[in-house]
């Protein structure tokens, strides 16, 4: 290797240093004859004999500079140099050729080099912690519970802990939101995570700074007043609002107007659960309140060295129904109810989740796709060895040993395939960036993918590869000593067999179905997103600005008076036409809390429908300009009855089954179920038109508008955190400064978390629909394109296989018409076949889209029919272009060939 | 390449060292040593003998430097290096066993 090394150095600076060295050489040589020529002279000969001896004696000058070069070293470089040229003029020759080439392959390597960079920085790359691929996500699964999805019960937890003994460390944690007062800038609502002290043994991460919850800190207890309870922070947030001090450590910080003791900082870019989570504050499971069934909390784990998930999976299996007798309502009866299973599942899984088959199955794609293309190449290179034969013939008769043509024909594969490399990792590069801009973001990780080593070894292994499958068989066809006089006579093409033939139309057919089935698929999510733009929203994006506000406990008592005040002053900014506020408002991906609520008039009953209640100021539903289709809007102090609200269309037809909904009355219940017989009845006094409040695609909210007016009507829940809605003429983003510097003007202990417009937050979402639509549709637009090079490579290579026949037919006087139908039979045939497999592949990869798709059906037949057409058109006119070609071909010299 | 080249090129090599055994030479140096030492038999092709120079010279056998020759001319001196005496010692070795191995042939009939 070393030794190669040095030979290639050696060579490279003969190479670079080539007229120096020739020189010398001609120096050498010269003085050679002379010294020759003397001893000739010497010896008694005329000098002018004597020279023209010693020139004899050596020879021509010129051939042994050449062979003293080859023992040089720079022989090899030279010469790779000379059949760069040679290939280059070659190609140049047929630029058709090689332009076809290089597209074919640098929309392979781009498709595939970009779904490769997807997979391995999302799915394949390890998580950022040490031994990751120790670290579980415990759950129950809860047949006869609600909590389902809510991880472990603070019992559940408590046993595992004690019990268990597959695991190195468990740890709970959940996820909030919390104003931030400390530190420079006004306050800030940030993402926290109720850590439980062994969080950060688990994953394994070591504060840069200070250091993680200790064993020490879970001995404290929140019932300890005096006790400051820890945090860590984030390495962003140190940086933000704290300067990067290094004297953090020990420094008491307001959360939630609280006082919390940093301890310690994370390194950069390291986060949990999610990227956005900015500090986390030590949380303790207390055995003393803990119950079986009831809220819980998410669980990950440290698995010993050795044990696999299934086999923790079984231990707690195991240990479960020991769990009865330990906690209050841990009776055999509610463990038998509720059915909970145990699953340990890799912290991988969970993040990557549902998008690894999706990947995996897009990437599957995708080498399908460059394998074929690559065929499609190595066919193109195939048909032109063929026609070279003379050339090929020449060189052999003049010289040129078997490895010179296996070098000529993989120069020109390597060339090729190195500039369709460079140009197809551009394109990659291009779509990843793209694709990162427009992304949704819950695609996990998305935001750290970028071509990186591995993605330009990938595409290098490509290159390498399909270079060799393309050089190949030409020089195959060539190695063997061939006859050379007959090539030399004619122009005997060199062809495929009948089984080869076969073979490359049912390739060909096999992409043109797999092409249909991207194309539906990408129509499919084409039309969702073109229906998700139609949902009627139930307010005006146009214009609005929001704003996240959080109110610190301490003024909760003058919530009203707080909120009033800020709404005149921002009222007064230029530019704001009008602005109110509410809890909730549609699309911000915060949900509300939900709860129980019954018509008083038909009492509870079995199925008590959850609705969010959105607590707003008079004028909101004004400011979204939402509709109130029935009654009237409640007006602070304008309202005859006591509490009065307002229900949305869905409520109201889920309660009241199409009956009166103004004057009736309804009753909430509070988060477990429970009714409060202090709560007051509420009394319905409009209705107010569906909103999409969660997603575009859910269906409308069951939603319980409730006024801030005085006297409050609810008394028991005081909204402390908010958003204002500002209605502007201008563009919303504009304003934002403003509204900032208002806000804290007025009360800097107001905490501002997100301010977008309404206008971004419809898009965001739909921006997992659109970014499928885009994938799907590029790489279906890459395969159709790719497809139709193959139906072009192959009706082309027919053509030139029978152009004698073609000659005959048109001299005996076939019509142009009937040989472009000759060739074009073909074409249509496989695009036939490949449709009709396609059709039935598109069926089954509906299905697999089914959740992803909005109000249209995974076997919608307008999109199958709409990609069908658009297949076969694609593919007549690449098949159509060749033979148009032969059917113009001039009969006297296309007989001539012969 | 074929075998008789191969072994015309061994050959010249172990000539090429063995004439630089006494000391540095140039190259027209080294083809009359040759000529010399085998009594006018050894004609040494010089268009073969070039590259058989740079290519042992490649291979780190000998040294070479510009130099003032006994006639009064800029001249490249070759140098055996130590790997060449090395190299020489096991080629001569080679021969001489393959000479001797080859007159045993002859001498049997």
């Amino acid at each position: 290797m070393r030794e190669a090394f040095k030979r290639f150095r050696r060579g490279v600076r003969a190479l670079v240093s080539r007229r120096a060295l020739d020189r010398e050489m001609d120096d050498e040589m010269r003085l050679h004859v002379e010294l020759e020529t003397e001893e000739l002279v010497r010896a008694g000969m005329p000098p002018i004999e004597a020279r023209r001896r010693a020139r004899l004696a050596f020879g021509g000058v010129e051939r042994f500079k050449e062979e003293a070069r080859d023992g040089r070293g720079s022989y090899f470089l030279d010469r790779t140099l000379r059949e760069l040229r040679l290939s280059l003029r070659s190609l140049r020759r047929n630029p058709g050729f090689a332009a076809v080439v290089v597209l074919t392959i640098s929309l392979a390597i781009a498709a595939s080099t970009a779904t490769f960079a997807l997979l391995e920085r999302i799915v394949l790359r390890p998580l950022p912690y040490p031994a990751s691929e120790r670290i579980v996500q415990v759950t129950h699964d809860g047949a006869g519970s609600d909590m389902a999805d809510m991880g472990l019960s603070s019992g559940a937890y408590l046993h595992y802990v004690e019990r268990s003994g597959t695991f190195q460390a468990l740890a709970t944690y959940q996820e909030t939101v919390l104003n931030l007062s400390s530190g420079m800038g006004s306050a800030e609502r940030i993402h926290v995570t109720m850590a439980g002290p062994e969080l950060f043994d688990v994953l394994g991460i070591h504060p840069v700074v200070g250091r993680a919850f200790t064993a020490a800190d879970a001995r404290g207890s929140f019932m300890n007043l005096n006790w400051t309870i820890p945090v860590v922070i984030g390495h962003e947030l140190w940086q933000r609002r704290f300067g990067g001090d290094s004297a953090i450590v020990g420094r008491v910080i307001r959360v939630n107007d609280r006082p919390r003791e940093v301890i310690g900082v994370l390194p950069p870019r390291l986060a949990f659960p999610e990227p956005r989570a900015q500090l986390w504050m030590l949380f303790i499971p207390e055995a003393s309140r803990a119950s079986m069934d009831g809220p819980g909390s998410s669980v990950v784990g440290r698995l010993r060295y050795g044990v696999t998930p299934a086999t923790a999976e079984a231990e707690l299996r195991a240990l479960l129904p020991s769990i009865v007798g330990r906690f209050r309502d841990a009776t055999a009866e509610r463990l038998a109810e509720m059915r909970p299973t145990p699953r340990v599942t890799p912290l991988r899984e969970i993040v990557v989740g549902e998008d690894a088959p999706v990947l995996w199955a897009l990437f599957g794609g995708v080498l399908v796709l460059l394998l074929v293309a690559i065929m499609n190449v190595a066919n193109l290179f195939l048909v032109r060895a063929g026609q070279r034969s003379r050339e090929i013939a020449v060189r052999r008769a003049i010289g040129a040993r078997s490895a010179d043509v296996t070098r000529l024909f993989m120069t020109e594969s390597a060339m090729l395939f190195l500039a369709g490399s460079i140009i197809g990792l551009m394109l990659a590069n291009a779509a990843l960036a793209m694709l990162v801009r427009a992304s949704p973001i819950e695609l996990p990780r998305l935001q750290e993918v970028r071509l990186d080593g591995w993605a330009l070894a990938f595409a290098a292994t490509v290159a390498i590869l399909g270079t060799l499958a393309c050089g190949a068989p030409g020089a195959l066809r060539w190695r063997r000593d061939i006859p050379m006089d007959q090539p030399l006579r004619a122009t005997g093409a060199v062809g495929l067999g009948r089984r080869g033939r076969r073979a490359r139309a049912i390739l060909v057919a096999a992409q043109l179905s797999l092409t249909l089935a991207l194309l539906t698929c990408a129509g499919l999510m084409a039309r969702s997103v073109a229906h998700l733009a139609r949902v009627p929203l139930g307010f005006d994006e146009a214009g609005l600005l929001t704003v996240e506000i959080g109110l610190p406990y301490a003024k909760a008592g003058r919530y009203q008076a707080v909120y009033s005040g800020l709404l005149q002053r921002v009222r007064a900014i230029p530019g704001v036409g009008e602005a109110a506020m509410a809890s909730d408002v549609p699309l911000s991906g915060i949900w509300g809390n939900s709860v129980p609520v019954f018509d008083v008039a038909s009492g509870e009953g079995e199925n008590v429908p959850r609705a969010s209640l959105v607590f707003h100021s008079a004028d909101y539903l004004d400011v979204m300009q939402t509709r109130v289709a029935e009654g009237a809007m409640a007006t602070p102090g304008g309202s005859a009855v006591s509490h009065p609200v307002l229900v949305s269309a869905a409520l109201s037809r889920r309660l009241f089954r199409g009956g009166e909904s103004v004057g009736r009355e309804i009753r909430r219940m509070d988060l477990d179920g429970e009714l409060d017989p202090r709560q007051p009845s509420y009394t319905v006094v409009g209705v107010v038109e569906d909103v999409r409040q969660r997603s575009l695609s859910e269906a409308p909210a069951e939603v319980v508008y409730v006024p801030l007016i005085d006297p409050p009507v609810d008394p028991f829940i005081v909204p402390t955190e908010m958003t204002v809605v500002v209605r502007t003429t201008l563009a919303p983003e504009s304003l934002v400064a403003d509204v900032r510097r208002v806000i804290a003007d007025y009360d800097a202990s107001l905490s501002v978390a997100r301010v977008r417009s309404m206008e971004s937050m419809v898009a965001a979402s739909s921006a997992r629909s659109t970014f499928l639509a885009l994938l799907l549709a590029g790489g279906s637009l890459t395969t159709l394109l790719i497809g139709a090079i193959g139906i072009w490579g192959m009706v082309g290579y027919a053509v030139r296989q029978r152009i004698a026949e073609v000659g005959l037919r048109l001299a005996l006087g076939a019509s142009t018409r009937s040989v472009t139908t000759l060739f074009l039979r073909d074409a249509l045939a496989i695009t036939l076949a490949g449709a009709a497999a396609g059709a039935v592949l598109s069926l089954v990869a509906g299905r697999v889209l089914r959740a992803l798709l909005f109000m249209v059906s995974p076997t919608d037949p307008v999109t199958l029919l709409a990609a069908t057409i658009l297949l076969v058109v694609v593919g007549l006119l690449a098949g159509y272009l060749p033979a148009r070609r032969a059917a113009r071909v001039d009969p006297a010299a296309a007989l001539k060939v012969e | 390449m074929t075998d008789r080249a191969d072994l015309l090129q061994g050959t010249l090599d172990l000539l090429v060292l063995k004439s630089l055994v006494l000391g540095p030479l140039h190259g027209w140096g080294i083809s009359k040593r040759i000529r010399q030492l085998s009594s006018d038999v050894l004609q040494v092709n010089q268009g073969s003998l070039y590259p058989a120079l740079y290519r042992l010279e490649d291979r780190g056998l000998l040294r070479s430097e510009w130099g003032v020759s006994p006639e009064g001319r800029r001249a490249k001196f070759y140098t055996l290096s130590a790997a060449g005496r090395k190299q020489f010692a096991s080629e001569q070795a080679g021969w001489r066993h393959f000479a001797a191995a080859v007159e045993q042939v002859l001498e049997a009939t």
